[in-house]
């Protein structure tokens, strides 16, 4: 058997642990920049009509007049509190795949011998006693199956938070109540056509003959529909593959014109791109530097460019991707436009181990090896001080450029001069 | 898109290494046979670190057991509460730090500190425990000018 686990509203779960004044209260949490709603609360969805999406000036009265809560996205804090329930869940499940921030799956093909709804719930209670964060857990014999039970866990079975789909009557019946485009791998285009086909539910797609969705749906329907039907096609992942590219690019909060604040954004994201580089061991030869401004401008205001950049050398050094990745944002700029946007996106990365060196480099083996080291003291010390305590001088110190955040909370579970207060009075 | 190559100007050095490793000479330490891993504070007052977290003291109500305002604390989540532990509760919507009592059946959250009062658990307060605190840690030298006031009153008789 297969298992999902989800935490419930994990964002907005994550900030009620910390915060009890946050509970029992509809409240959401913001994209970046304080763009729209991302993770809400149950009173938010049900009582308010708040929407995945709802743009910020949309809920304003609502806030305003008390009814809403909201803070900004604090990643750091959602990051610890993912990183403690998969350590949680490994203790239980040591067959783990992590598949996003709140969801992860696991393979319980060892645990034959085990009541395992009883295993699940236990593991649940625990979880959110030892972190206060509520999850769902849906039992299947395939991924697919898995993700359809943990949604009729979070509808139907509040309560223990778990549903072990084990017999077929039970696997027919969450089939019949769960629409067609809610099916994990079929989405809303292919949705669009089965509902228009007469298929509404995924226990109609499951009655469909297999040509036919293979003819519909080329060969990744043809697996989802398997999956449906209890064969296993979707394999667990257990080791994340190599990141093929690493991107790291925000919306201004207003559009920036000069090049020295663009310089200022671009060099900051690419020290962020260089450092998750460096945190899977690679490097990389080549990338791409690309400006924009906003889309939704008249025809002769708008702008897109994007150059691609290779070195001679196979790098992770934050210095040097940001010297190279400014000479091509200047070859790119135009004076006189109103940019939103400039992002970097770092391609065929390579494990370090693999550099290969050009036979004209002028970079010597020595003088990388003390690069090297000097970025990993420079990680060292912003990893245990803060992520910019160190920082390129290119990254400009204002950054009026930067993500809003105006309702941020605090980071409660890593830094100690933000952890919780405990009335002593 | 366009594609540049960015070289860099310079003068060639690439140099190789003559020797990879710097050279033992000398004796080796006859005790590095012996050499044992570090003492781990975190280890020590962490039983389960998927579930502990911290705390911040602001209030005097705890000082009989140790604890002084602006302590930090260890908060394990992983424990259940036994009468006589200290806990992080939560009544109103706030943390507040206490005592966790049990006695005939009846359920408190005690101050350490004669000036505070009790509160037991009844129809109208409720209360939900947070965390246990096995450990808090306490600045000493933080504590050194109230310590001199009190040497000063000794010996002043």
């Amino acid at each position: 058997m297969m298992a999902l686990i989800d935490s419930n509203n994990f964002y907005v779960s994550a900030e009620r642990v910390f915060q009890p004044e946050l509970r029992d209260k509809a409240g959401c949490v913001l994209s970046n920049n304080d763009g729209c709603a991302i993770s809400r609360s149950n009173e938010a969805k049900e009582a308010l009509g708040i929407r995945m999406g709802t743009p910020f000036f949309m809920m304003r009265q609502k806030h305003e007049s008390g009814q809403l809560w909201w803070r900004s996205s604090n990643y750091t804090l959602y990051q610890d509190m993912m990183r403690r329930i998969t350590q949680i869940v490994r203790d239980t499940f040591p067959d783990q795949e992590i598949y996003s921030i709140d969801e992860c799956f696991c393979d319980l093909s060892t645990f034959k011998h085990h009541d395992l709804e009883q295993v699940a719930i236990d593991l649940r209670r625990k979880i959110l006693q030892y972190t206060g964060v509520p999850v769902c857990i849906g039992i299947g014999s395939t991924k697919t199956l898995a993700k359809i039970a943990n949604k009729v866990a979070k509808k139907l079975h509040k309560d223990t938070g778990v549903f072990y789909m084990g017999n077929q009557q039970q696997i027919d019946r969450a089939l019949k109540m769960t629409e067609v485009d809610d099916v994990w791998g079929i989405g809303p285009r292919y949705g669009i056509k089965l509902i228009k086909a007469g298929v509404r539910s995924a226990f109609d797609f499951t009655q469909l003959p297999e040509d036919y969705v293979l003819k519909l749906m080329t060969i990744q329907g043809r697996r989802t529909y398997r999956e449906l039907k209890g064969e296993r096609c979707i394999p667990m992942e257990y080791e994340r593959p190599l990141k093929e590219g690493i991107s790291n690019a925000r919306s201004f909060n207003t559009t920036v014109t000069e090049l020295a604040p663009l310089e200022e954004a671009l060099a900051t994201y690419v020290a962020n791109a260089a450092r998750k580089l460096r945190e899977q061991k690679c490097v990389c030869a080549k990338f791409m530097v690309y400006a924009q401004t906003s889309q939704f401008v008249i025809e002769s205001d708008r702008y897109t460019k994007d150059i691609v950049v290779k070195l001679s050398t196979a790098t992770s050094d934050t210095g040097t991707l940001i010297t190279a990745s400014l000479k091509a944002l200047r070859r790119i700029y135009i004076k006189g436009y109103r940019y939103q946007k400039v992002g970097v996106e770092l391609r065929d990365l390579k494990p370090e181990t693999q550099v290969q060196k050009d036979m004209f480099s002028l970079v010597s083996t020595s003088k990388f090896n003390k690069l090297q080291q000097a970025m990993a003291a420079v990680d060292h010390i912003n990893k245990n001080h803060g992520r910019n305590t160190i920082i390129h001088g290119a990254m400009g110190f204002e950054k009026k450029w930067a993500m809003r955040q105006e309702f941020l909370s605090r980071k409660f579970t890593t830094r100690m001069e933000d952890v919780i207060v405990v009335k002593a009075i | 898109m366009k594609e540049i190559t960015l070289f860099r100007r310079g003068t060639a050095e690439t140099l190789i290494p003559l020797y990879a490793e710097s050279i033992h000479a000398g004796f080796e330490s006859p005790a590095a046979d012996y050499e044992e891993e570090k003492i781990d504070l975190n280890a020590y007052v962490t039983k389960y670190p998927a579930a502990t977290f911290y705390a911040r003291v602001a209030g005097e109500c705890m000082i009989g057991s140790g604890i002084f305002p602006d302590d930090i604390l260890v908060v394990d989540r992983s424990l259940t509460p036994n009468s006589g532990d200290i806990v992080v509760g939560i009544i109103d919507n706030e943390f507040i730090l206490r005592s966790y009592y049990k006695k005939n059946g009846k359920e408190y959250l005690m101050p350490d500190n004669k000036y505070f009062k009790p509160i037991e658990r009844n129809e109208t307060t409720q209360f939900e425990i947070w965390g246990v605190v096995p450990h808090s840690v306490l600045d000493q030298r933080r504590r050194n000018s109230a310590r001199l006031n009190r040497f000063e009153q000794v010996l002043r008789g």
